[in-house]
């Protein structure tokens, strides 16, 4: 478990349907930079919390590294006691899970047991750009929750951006980051695209939140600290203020670490 | 295009964005009843629709779409008003 994040407090079911309960404390890392004078819980804490139900009912076999059709359906601000359930395996190859803060259900969605999904990126082309300002100048993310590091390249609708896992970076543990900080990385390389486009273009980018993911896969459940990593994301479709996005996770060989789906919403 | 070749698209879209069986999309399946389709799902369907087919669709004409079989009515409308 990752000390500081957040703390696990009972396993009020076990057998086919577990679930548990977790405590956010107020000094949670995740609200270090997540965000500065208005904390919300990240949705990578949530699938953190998946995890770490479906690792301890796993009895030692292997614990799924995927998810699919992931909603966060409610932001969870500031502290929170989360309970987490997961539902047996139904028709579709996943596990049902629906996590609660306090009465409101926070985020539910699909453990998933099988590969889920495939990312077809467009190639830059002549638009693209380097960007030497720093990323914090389109990202809303700082401290530890800010795991994006620099945009290398950058046109309307793509985005790559460079990321080393650091020790201080989420649910680090043992110098192995749980794979979903990945997701994260998507999310902000998303969201340093946005903001890149809001400065470019007058009307266009803007502030959004992740309101889900329609396929999330990675290939290890944990990546080691110093692994350097490149994002990249296109905007796959957008109606009003809602977008989705498709990316990619490379580790240094160029090997893919993670890909996935996102779809986010501009208030 | 035909009504035939516009359910085959949106039961495809449901297919596999929301995993919903085939056999459940029926025309007169009710997208948030029947389907569990949610405001987001919505906006989804909407953006999918527009950038698959090139469409451009006002948020005033989807308000009244209620079933599968609304959505290829109204798709099959705005491709002839199109061509």
């Amino acid at each position: 478990m990752t000390t500081g994040w957040f703390r696990p407090l009972a396993v009020t079911r076990i057998g086919p349907s577990p679930e548990a309960v977790f405590a956010v404390d107020s000094d949670s890392l995740f609200f270090d930079g997540h965000f500065p004078g208005q904390p919300v819980l990240p949705g990578i804490a949530m699938l953190a919390m998946v995890r770490a139900v479906a690792q301890r009912m796993s009895r030692g076999t292997p614990v799924p590294t995927g998810f699919r059709r992931v909603r966060f359906r409610s932001l969870v601000e500031g502290a929170a006691t989360c309970s987490v359930g997961l539902g047996a395996a139904g028709e579709s190859a996943g596990l049902p899970f629906e996590v609660k803060a306090g009465d409101q259900v926070a985020a539910d969605g699909l453990l998933a047991t099988a590969f889920c999904g495939a990312v077809f990126l467009p190639s830059f082309d002549e638009r693209a750009v380097a960007v030497a300002d720093p990323i914090e100048s389109f990202l809303p993310h700082r401290g530890r929750m800010r795991v994006a590091q620099r945009i290398a390249r950058v046109q309307s609708g793509l985005c790559e951006v460079e990321a080393e896992v650091l020790p201080s970076c989420p649910l680090v543990s043992e110098d192995r980051a749980d794979s979903v900080v990945l997701l994260e990385l998507l999310a902000q390389t998303a969201a340093a695209m946005t903001g890149w486009e809001e400065r470019e273009t007058p009307g266009g980018g803007g502030r959004g939140f992740l309101v889900g993911s329609r396929f999330f896969t990675t290939l290890h459940p944990t990546v080691p600290v110093g692994t350097i990593c490149r994002s990249i994301v296109a905007s796959l479709r957008q109606r009003d203020n809602y977008r989705v996005f498709q990316g990619q996770v490379a580790g240094p060989d160029g090997s893919v670490l993670a890909e996935g789906e996102l779809q986010a919403f501009r208030p | 295009m035909k009504q035939e070749e516009v359910l085959a698209l949106v039961v495809k879209y449901f297919n596999e964005q929301f995993e919903i069986a085939a056999d459940r999309i029926k025309p007169e399946a009710h997208l948030f009843k029947d389907l569990g389709l949610d405001s987001i799902d919505a906006l989804d369907m909407v953006g999918y629709l527009e950038s698959e087919l090139d469409l451009e669709i006002q948020e005033e004409e989807i308000k009244t779409i209620r079933t599968v079989q609304d959505v290829v009515d109204f798709v099959v409308r705005k491709s002839a008003e199109k061509a």
